[in-house]
């Protein structure tokens, strides 16, 4: 791959999203960030270059299981956020195909080593 | 490093300048604790514009009030920061704003390498003499736990030391995030309190110097804190010639063989409107026309009523004052602690070579002056009254005792065992007429008269008599007219 990664980000809180990307641009990714589901829509519909999405989960309705089958239809990683993840909550992530689910708040070492092994896996499949 | 290698540089308080025997020790740092409302700031404020008045580079970070409120503050002071720098640090408002709040890395993660890299910075760039940073604690919700913030402290407390500076910094104590291992951390603390009993200082811990132990008198005000540094009696004295101090009444005089002796605590003992203040009075004119200075703490009277009084018995307070002869400081109520006092007395004493002291009295210094109970403020009159008496200065205590007439009591107030001199006064019933006597119960320094003399106050002053030989059981209040007496006055 030549050019850098994209990493869509979706949550409700702008700071984190800003944060995120901070770290994120810092390891060599391309961000696009949204902060409300048509944002994310919008986004997943105009970009097909998307290789893992990161999402905030905390705050948003139901409808955010939608938008992770959506991703699952299109074969891109998911790395999903809450500030707490109780059983229910992890099943409904995984059955929809995210593949890692971390509770906040996250070392940032441990995010980025999460993101890296996440993009190899990608590599690798 | 030896002592006399250490340079001292002035905190900007006076009297915590003399608890720490000169001030900080330049390139240290000092903690400086206390609760909200202390005091904490505006002594750093203080700290910082005493390096301006002496061409420093000073710098205020302040972590939690913004800089604006700082400079807000400090003018209703008086307290001028324009040539302070501030790395202002504070919480900015926007964090109130939800856009703004996060939670998806801790704070230490997100916000203490910004701070670190700011502040070392400003540091760098500036190159300060002095650093005050207030609150350091807040360092404290950016570490991750206590050892990180332990070598946070350490690190930043020697990086600072090795750019130079003198550091001051303010710690938030609470119970649930204590502040007790920063004192292992840092070259000093001051602890700031107040309670009831009034504001308070002291000094816990000072490597490197001795310091003024105890808890000293503090107060805020106009201009930033004035502090009272407890009196060490043995730390003061001064040469004096030990000669007696007459009263200018030769009858008091001979009653005292000669008068009290300079450096000498004397105590006027009497029940109420026997004459106490008028004899204590005496002394002072006599002083001042020796052209001596005294001074008058008055705890129960007022300086107008005082006035009135003396002049009419041809002593003349208003004039004696108007000379400087004179000095009378009406106490209020709770105006200051005892500490405070004894520091004002002090200020008194070696500013104008003062040589009588007169607190009138025991009882009204007890219930004026904010301390904790009766044992501390007799212990502070006496640590008072020993400094005054290492002075060579001529102490005068007058102590109201209830009875009136009837059994003898020397003093009330548990501090005879102070005293020198014990002159008592007495109402005496003679006949079914009100008289009074004066005598004299302790001297230390001499014998004295042993008989008792009828004394008067009269428009030409005080007017005693010969000794009281015609009568018998005068300490009873009820005196009878001796036998020999009664047969020659029959006769």
């Amino acid at each position: 791959m030549g050019e850098a990664a994209l990493i869509l980000a979706l949550g409700k809180r702008e700071r984190n999203l800003e944060l995120l990307a901070g770290l994120l641009e810092n390891g060599g990714y391309d961000v696009e960030i949204a902060t409300n589901m048509g944002e994310f829509d919008e986004l997943l519909q105009h970009r097909d270059d998307v290789a893992l999405a990161v999402l905030d989960v905390d705050g948003f309705t139901e409808d955010i299981w939608k938008r992770c089958e959506q991703l699952n239809n299109r074969d891109i990683p998911m790395l999903v956020l809450a500030a707490q993840i109780p059983p229910a909550m992890r099943q409904k992530a995984v059955s929809r195909g995210a593949q890692t689910i971390l509770e906040k708040p996250v070392d940032k070492a441990d995010l980025q080593a999460t993101i890296r092994g996440l993009m190899e896996y990608i590599r690798m499949n | 490093m030896s002592n006399s290698q250490l340079t001292k540089i002035s905190t900007g308080t006076t009297g915590l300048d003399e608890i720490l025997q000169g001030g900080f020790i330049a390139k240290r740092s000092y903690l400086l604790r206390g609760d909200p409302g202390t005091g904490k700031t505006i002594l750093g404020m203080k700290y910082l514009t005493a390096g301006v008045e002496a061409d420093e580079t000073v710098l205020f970070v302040n972590l939690e009030e913004s800089a604006d409120d700082i400079r807000d503050n400090a003018s209703t002071l008086d307290i001028d920061l324009s040539d302070v720098h501030f790395l202002d640090l504070s919480p900015d408002s926007d964090v109130f704003v939800d856009e703004q709040s996060y939670d998806i890395f801790t704070p230490s993660e997100v916000e203490q390498e910004p701070l670190t890299t700011a502040i070392t910075d400003r540091v760098e760039s500036i190159d300060p003499d002095r650093v005050f940073i207030d609150p350091l604690t807040r360092l404290r919700h950016l570490t991750s736990d206590e050892y990180q913030f332990r070598k946070q402290v350490i690190a930043f407390m020697h990086y600072l030391k090795e750019q130079g500076a003198t550091v001051l910094f303010t710690s938030q104590h609470s119970d649930e995030s204590s502040d007790d291992d920063l004192q292992y951390m840092t070259d000093g603390t001051i602890e700031l309190e107040h309670s009831s009993h009034g504001r308070t200082i002291s000094v816990p811990k000072f490597r490197g110097s001795s310091v003024n132990e105890g808890d000293h008198a503090m107060r805020i005000g106009q201009g930033g804190l004035s502090v009272y540094p407890e009196i060490s009696p043995t730390e003061h004295s001064r040469s004096f010639e030990i000669e007696s101090v007459s009263s200018g009444i030769p009858e008091v005089d001979e009653l005292l063989h000669g008068g009290l002796e300079r450096g000498t605590i004397s105590i006027l003992s009497g029940p109420t409107g026997v004459g106490k203040t008028t004899v204590g009075t005496q002394f002072m004119k006599e002083a001042a026309g020796r052209g001596e200075r005294s001074v008058m703490y008055m705890f129960e009277e007022t300086l107008e009523t005082f006035r009135e009084r003396s002049q009419t018995i041809n002593i003349p307070v208003k004039r004696m004052q108007e000379q400087g002869a004179l000095e009378v400081e009406e106490m209020k109520p709770l105006d200051c602690s005892a500490t405070e006092f004894a520091y004002r007395v002090r200020k008194e004493v070696e500013e104008n070579d003062t040589s009588i002291v007169m607190i009138d009295g025991i009882d009204g210094y007890k219930l004026s002056l904010r301390d904790d109970d009766d044992r501390v403020l007799v212990r502070k009159l006496h640590s008072l009254c020993r400094y005054l008496k290492n002075m060579g200065v001529t102490v005068i205590l007058v102590d109201e005792i209830d009875t009136i007439t009837g059994e003898f009591q020397a003093t009330e107030a548990g501090i005879s065992y102070l005293a020198d001199n014990i002159v008592f006064l007495r109402h005496l019933e003679v006949t079914g007429e009100m008289r009074k006597a004066i005598g004299v119960l302790k001297k230390r320094t001499s014998d004295f008269e042993r008989s008792l003399r009828e004394f008067k106050i009269t428009e030409h002053g005080l007017k005693v008599g010969e000794p009281l030989t015609e009568l018998n059981s005068v300490l009873s209040g009820s005196p009878e007219v001796a036998q020999s007496a009664s047969g020659n006055h029959n006769g």
